[in-house]
C-alpha cells in the first residue's frame, strides 16, 4: 500500500528545483521553454543547463511531481517533436509548501528587523 | 553535436539517455540556435557550460541509479532475508578461509626470510658422506670463509646454545652465538642499543649480550632501559649493548639472548675442522648467483682437501637461498592447505552461485514484467549484481572478521610446522586476496543469476540445466575428496591415539632440573642431590613414586653406535642412551623382564647397564641370554665396556607413530649428568601438583633451575600435535564443504522443482503418487552426485596418496572410510532434495495445470 503524500517530505527545494516547478505552474512547458522563463525571470541570474534540467525532470517525473503530457498546449507553438512536462496536484502542492516555507522564513527575516517591510502588498 | 552526444554517452548511464538524450540534444540545439545569434562568445560560453553541466550531472545520475539499485536490492533482501543471510554465510565462510590461510601461505611460502633483500641470502653447509642432511660449518671453516670468499658482501654465523640466566628467578633460556656482523649482513636492525663490536667478537672480548624485547620489557620494563644493565648469563655478568624485537625471531622464536661467537669460538674444542657446528648465513654480492659462490666454494673445499688430504675426505659444501632453507620443511603442507582453501573458495562460489540461481528462478516472471515495462538487459543485469554485490559486501565484512579468529586459531596448531622465522598476520596482501575472492564470487554469482533469469524469459534453457549439473558435479567430487581425506586422516589419529607407548603417560607430571655447577662439581655431588630430591618428592603427600631421567620420554634423545663385546660387526645399530635414578622404571611402569632396576650402589664398582628387548633380540635368542654380557654406545675407542644387568620393554621414546628403538639406560651415578627431568606419578591431577613437587626441590637448593614443567599426557599428545591440526583443519573444510555442498543440491533441486511446476502437476494428473514424485525427484538430485562422488572417491584417495605420510595404522585405500563417505554423501544428498522433492509431491495438479 502506498504511503500517504506528504509535500513535506520533499523539502527544501534547491533553487533550480524551485524555479522549474515554478516554470510548469502556469502551464505545461518543454525543456527549451523552461530553461528560457527562468532564465528570463530571474534576469539570468539562474541558468539552466539540459543536463541538470533533465536530470531534475527525470526525479520529479520519478517522485509524480510532474508528469509528460499527451495534449499540447497550445497547437501554435506546438513542436510535436518535443516532450512536455505538466505539474501534477502534488508537484503543484510541494510548490506551494516550498512557498510557504520561504514565506514563513521571509516573515521570521521581519521580525528580527533583518529586512524592511516592503512598500507595496 | 557529435561531440556532445558522444560527451552524453560517456557521462550519463544507459537508462537515463534512453530516456532524455533526444530531448536534451534537441533543447540544446534550440539554446545553440539562439547563441549564434548573440554571435561567437554567446556559442562558446554555451559550450563552456554545457560541457561541464554534463561533467557536473552525468555521475550525479549514476549515483542516483545506485541510490535506486540499493533501495531495490534492501527490499529484496527484506522479502527473502534467510534465503540472502545464507548466502553471504556461504560467502563468508570462503572469504574467511581465503583471507587466513591466504595470510599464512603469503608469510610461509611466499616470505619465509623476513628480511630485506631476502632473495640475495645464503646458506651454507657441508655434505658429508656419512648423512643424507648436510651437517654445519666447523668454526676454521666459518673464519676462512669469512676473510677470503669474493663472492659475499659479508659472511655470518651464528650457533644455537642453551645458557642460565641469573636474576630474580634463575632459569635456562634459549641462546644464540652470533658474529658481530650478523645483523647487519641479514639487515635487521635492532630495537635499541648497537651491533656486537669485532673486538667484543673475539677471544677475550668483554662480555655483552643482547637479550630479546621482552626479556627487557619483563627484566628493565622497557627496550631502552635495558642498555647498559648488566644481566647474569651462566654466572658471569655481562653488559647488555642491544635490545632485540620480538618480531625478529632469528635464529628462532624462543631466543631471548644473543652473544657473540667470537669468544667461544676460540676454545680448544672449536679449533677442530671435524667440529660441525657454526652455521652459516652470507648475502651475496650484487655480481654474484648461488652459481658462481658455489663453484668459489668448491674451489676452496678442493684447496683445503689438498692442504689436509686427511681432514673430512669426501666433503662436499653447498650454498642454498636461505629462504629453501627455511621454509622446505613445510612447504608441501602449505600447499596442500592452499589447495585446499582454493577448492574450498571455488565451492563457495559455486554454491553461492547455485542459491542465487535458483532465487533468480523464483523472479522470472519480475524480470518478465520489468523487461516488457521497458527495463533494458544491461539494467537488469546491473540491477542483478548491485544486490549480489551487496550480499558479497556483507559476506566480505564478516569474512574478514572470522578470518582473524581463523588466523589465530591455525596459527596457534601450526606453530611447530611454520617456519621459525614467520609471524603470520592479517596483511594487505591477504586483505586484497579476500577481496578479490568476493569480487569473483560476486561476479560469477551475480552475473549467473540475471542471465538465468534473462534466458528463462526466452524460453527453457537445457544448456543452462547441463551447466547447473556440471558445477554440482564439480561441487559433490571436491568436496567428497576432502572428505575422505579428513575421515582417512580421523581414523590414522584415532589408532595414533591407541598406541601403546610401552609406559604409562596418565597422572605424570615432569620437569628439568638443572644445578648451577659451582659447588656441585665434587664426584658424585649432583646424583646426591638428586637422590636426596627424589627422596623428598616421594615423602610428598599425594606423589605415589618418583625418579629423574634424561633425556625424557618422548625425545629423540642421544644416540650412539652399539658395539657388542664377541661381535666384530653389528650391521651399524644405533641405540639411544638415557641416564636415570633408581626407581625409573617402576615409576614410568616399563616392565623390567629379565634382571633388575638399577639400585644406589650401581654406578659405584663395575660400570653396568640396562637394554632394552629389542636391543636383546637382535643380538641374542632371549632376554637372559643378553644378562651380563658386555657393549659400548658411542665411539669405540673412547667408550667402556658396561656390562648389561636387566632387560626392559620397549618404549616408543620418539613419537608414538614410530617403532620403538634401540634403547640403553646407565645409572646416573655412573656418569653424572648435572641436569635430569624428575619424574612424578601422582594419586590425582598431576599438573596441580607441580608446585608443590618444585617447591620441595627448591628447598633444598634455592639456586637450582626448574623448566619445562609439563604433564606426561600434554607431552604425548605434543607428539602428535601437528597430525591432529591437519586432520582438525582437513575436517573443517570437510565439513564446511559439505555443507555448502547441501545448500547447493537443495538449491538446485528447488530450482529444477520450481521451474517444472507444470510438468508435475501433469504427472500428478496423470496418476504418479506423492511417493512416486518424491523418488523422482531424490533420485533426480542423486544422479549427478552418483558421479561427483565417483570423481571425489578418485580424488580422495589421490591426496591420501599424498598424504600418505601422515597416516598411521590406515593406508590410503582404506575400504572402511570409503564406503562411509559413500553412505555419508548419498544419505546428505538425499536429504538436501528431501524438502524440494516434498514439495513437487505437493504440487495441486489443478492449481498447476491453470497456471501459464
Amino acid at each position: 500500500m502506498a504511503a500517504r503524500f506528504n509535500p513535506d517530505d520533499h523539502l527544501p527545494l534547491t533553487a533550480a528545483m524551485f524555479e522549474v516547478l515554478l516554470a510548469l505552474a502556469d502551464g505545461d512547458k518543454h525543456g527549451y521553454a523552461i530553461i528560457k522563463e527562468v532564465r528570463a525571470r530571474s534576469d539570468g541570474r539562474v541558468r539552466l543547463s539540459a543536463g541538470t534540467l533533465y536530470g531534475l525532470l527525470k526525479r520529479f517525473i520519478d517522485a509524480g511531481l510532474i508528469a509528460e503530457c499527451d495534449e499540447r498546449p497550445d497547437p501554435a507553438l506546438d513542436d510535436e517533436r518535443r516532450r512536455y512536462y505538466r505539474l501534477t496536484p502534488q508537484g503543484r502542492a510541494v510548490a506551494v509548501a516550498e512557498t510557504r516555507r520561504m514565506e514563513a522564513a521571509v516573515l521570521q527575516a521581519r521580525s528580527k528587523q533583518l529586512i524592511k517591510k516592503s512598500r507595496t502588498t | 553535436m557529435r561531440f556532445l552526444r558522444r560527451l552524453l554517452r560517456i557521462a550519463f548511464p544507459e537508462e537515463f539517455r534512453a530516456g532524455y538524450e533526444r530531448e536534451m540534444l534537441r533543447t540544446f540545439s534550440a539554446q545553440h540556435a539562439e547563441a549564434h545569434r548573440g554571435g561567437r562568445v554567446a556559442v562558446l560560453k554555451l559550450w563552456l557550460e554545457t560541457i561541464a553541466d554534463v561533467v557536473h550531472s552525468g555521475p550525479r545520475q549514476h549515483l542516483e541509479q545506485l541510490r535506486h539499485d540499493l533501495q531495490y536490492a534492501l527490499r529484496a533482501f527484506r522479502r527473502r532475508p534467510g534465503f540472502y543471510a545464507v548466502t553471504a554465510a556461504v560467502l563468508a565462510i570462503g572469504i574467511a578461509s581465503t583471507t587466513a590461510i591466504f595470510s599464512i601461505v603469503d608469510a610461509a611460502l611466499w616470505r619465509p626470510v623476513p628480511f630485506e633483500a631476502a632473495d640475495r641470502l645464503v646458506a651454507i653447509r657441508e655434505l658429508t658422506p656419512q648423512d643424507a642432511q648436510p651437517w654445519e660449518l666447523s668454526y676454521p671453516s666459518f673464519v676462512d670463509l669469512r676473510a677470503n670468499a669474493t663472492s659475499f658482501e659479508s659472511v655470518a654465523a651464528f650457533m644455537r646454545n642453551g645458557v642460565r640466566l641469573g636474576g630474580r628467578e634463575p632459569r635456562s633460556t634459549e641462546a644464540a652465538l652470533i658474529s658481530a656482523n650478523l645483523w647487519p649482513t641479514l639487515r635487521v636492525r635492532l630495537m635499541a642499543g648497537r651491533n656486537f663490536s669485532v673486538e667484543e667478537d673475539d677471544a677475550g672480548g668483554a662480555p655483552v649480550v643482547m637479550i630479546s624485547n621482552r626479556l627487557a620489557v619483563d627484566r628493565f620494563g622497557a627496550a631502552a632501559n635495558a642498555i647498559g644493565q648488566a644481566v647474569s648469563i651462566d654466572s658471569t655478568a655481562s653488559t647488555i649493548v642491544g635490545v632485540v624485537a620480538d618480531s625478529t625471531r632469528f635464529p628462532d622464536a624462543d631466543v631471548d639472548v644473543w652473544m657473540p661467537l667470537g669468544p667461544f669460538g676460540s676454545e680448544p674444542f672449536m679449533r677442530y675442522r671435524s667440529v660441525h657446528t657454526t652455521l652459516v648465513v652470507a648475502r651475496l654480492r650484487d655480481a654474484a648467483t648461488i652459481d658462481t659462490a658455489r663453484a668459489e666454494l668448491e674451489a676452496w673445499m678442493d684447496a683445503q682437501h689438498a692442504r689436509d688430504p686427511k681432514g673430512d675426505p669426501g666433503h662436499r659444501i653447498v650454498v642454498r637461498s636461505l629462504a629453501s632453507q627455511v621454509s622446505a620443511p613445510s612447504r608441501s603442507v602449505v600447499a596442500a592447505l592452499l589447495g585446499a582453501v582454493a577448492l574450498l573458495l571455488a565451492v563457495t562460489c559455486s554454491s553461492a552461485g547455485m542459491l542465487l540461481l535458483t532465487r533468480g528462478s523464483g523472479r522470472a516472471t519480475e524480470v518478465a514484467i520489468r523487461l516488457s515495462l521497458g527495463a533494458s538487459r544491461s539494467r537488469l543485469t546491473r540491477q542483478f549484481l548491485t544486490e549480489t554485490a551487496c550480499v558479497a559486501l556483507i559476506g566480505a565484512v564478516l569474512g574478514i572478521a572470522g578470518a582473524q579468529a581463523l588466523l589465530a586459531y591455525l596459527v596457534g596448531g601450526l606453530q611447530d610446522t611454520l617456519p621459525p622465522l614467520v609471524v603470520p598476520a592479517i596483511n594487505g596482501a591477504a586483505l586484497a586476496a579476500a577481496l578479490g575472492a568476493a569480487a569473483v564470487a560476486t561476479m560469477v554469482c551475480g552475473v549467473a543469476p540475471a542471465a538465468a533469469a534473462l534466458s528463462f524469459v526466452r524460453g527453457p534453457a537445457p544448456a543452462a540445466e547441463r551447466q547447473r549439473h556440471r558445477l554440482l558435479i564439480a561441487q559433490v567430487a571436491v568436496s567428497c575428496a576432502l572428505v575422505v581425506l579428513a575421515v582417512i586422516l580421523g581414523r590414522s589419529l584415532d589408532r595414533l591415539f591407541r598406541v601403546d607407548p610401552g609406559f604409562r603417560t596418565d597422572r605424570m607430571v615432569m620437569m628439568q632440573v638443572a644445578l648451577p655447577l659451582p659447588g656441585y662439581d665434587g664426584p658424585g655431588a649432583v646424583p646426591r642431590f638428586f637422590e636426596s630430591a627424589l627422596a623428598r618428592v616421594r615423602a610428598l603427600p599425594g606423589v605415589v613414586a618418583a625418579t629423574a631421567g634424561g633425556p625424557p620420554p618422548f625425545t629423540s634423545g642421544s644416540v650412539g653406535s652399539v658395539h657388542v663385546e664377541g661381535f666384530r660387526d653389528t650391521g651399524g645399530a644405533v641405540a639411544t642412551y638415557r641416564r636415570i635414578q633408581p626407581g625409573y622404571f617402576a615409576t614410568l611402569g616399563i616392565p623390567v623382564i629379565a634382571g633388575r632396576d638399577f639400585n644406589t650402589n650401581d654406578g659405584a664398582g663395575e660400570m653396568v647397564v640396562v637394554v632394552n628387548q629389542g636391543l636383546a633380540r637382535r643380538f641374542w635368542t632371549s632376554a637372559e641370554d643378553a644378562l651380563g654380557k658386555r657393549i659400548k654406545i658411542g665411539v669405540a675407542e673412547r667408550e667402556p665396556w658396561v656390562r648389561i644387568i636387566g632387560v626392559v620393554g620397549d618404549v616408543r621414546n620418539r613419537t608414538l607413530a614410530e617403532a620403538p628403538e634401540l634403547a640403553t639406560y646407565e645409572p646416573h651415578r655412573q656418569r653424572p649428568w648435572n641436569g635430569l627431568f624428575v619424574m612424578a606419578r601422582t594419586d590425582g591431577d598431576a599438573a596441580t601438583m607441580a608446585p608443590t613437587i618444585q617447591r620441595a626441590i627448591r628447598e633444598l637448593e634455592a639456586d637450582v633451575v626448574i623448566s619445562r614443567t609439563q604433564t606426561m599426557d600434554a607431552r604425548a599428545a605434543g607428539t602428535f600435535a601437528a597430525r591432529r591440526f591437519y586432520t582438525v583443519v582437513v575436517g573443517a573444510f570437510a565439513v564446511a564443504t559439505a555443507l555448502l555442498v547441501a545448500l547447493a543440491v537443495y538449491g538446485a533441486t528447488s530450482y529444477s522443482v520450481n521451474s517444472r511446476f507444470r510438468e508435475f502437476g501433469v504427472r500428478a494428473a496423470v496418476g504418479a503418487s506423492a511417493t512416486a514424485l518424491k523418488r523422482f525427484v531424490v533420485f533426480e538430485a542423486l544422479r549427478p552426485a552418483a558421479v561427483g562422488l565417483a570423481a571425489g572417491l578418485a580424488g580422495g584417495a589421490l591426496a591420501s596418496f599424498a598424504a600418505r605420510g601422515l597416516l598411521y595404522g590406515v593406508g590410503p585405500f582404506d575400504t572402511v572410510s570409503y564406503v562411509a563417505v559413500v553412505a555419508l554423501f548419498l544419505a546428505l544428498v538425499a536429504l538436501a532434495s528431501w524438502q524440494p522433492a516434498t514439495r513437487a509431491a505437493r504440487i495441486d495438479p489443478t492449481v498447476a495445470l491453470r497456471t501459464e
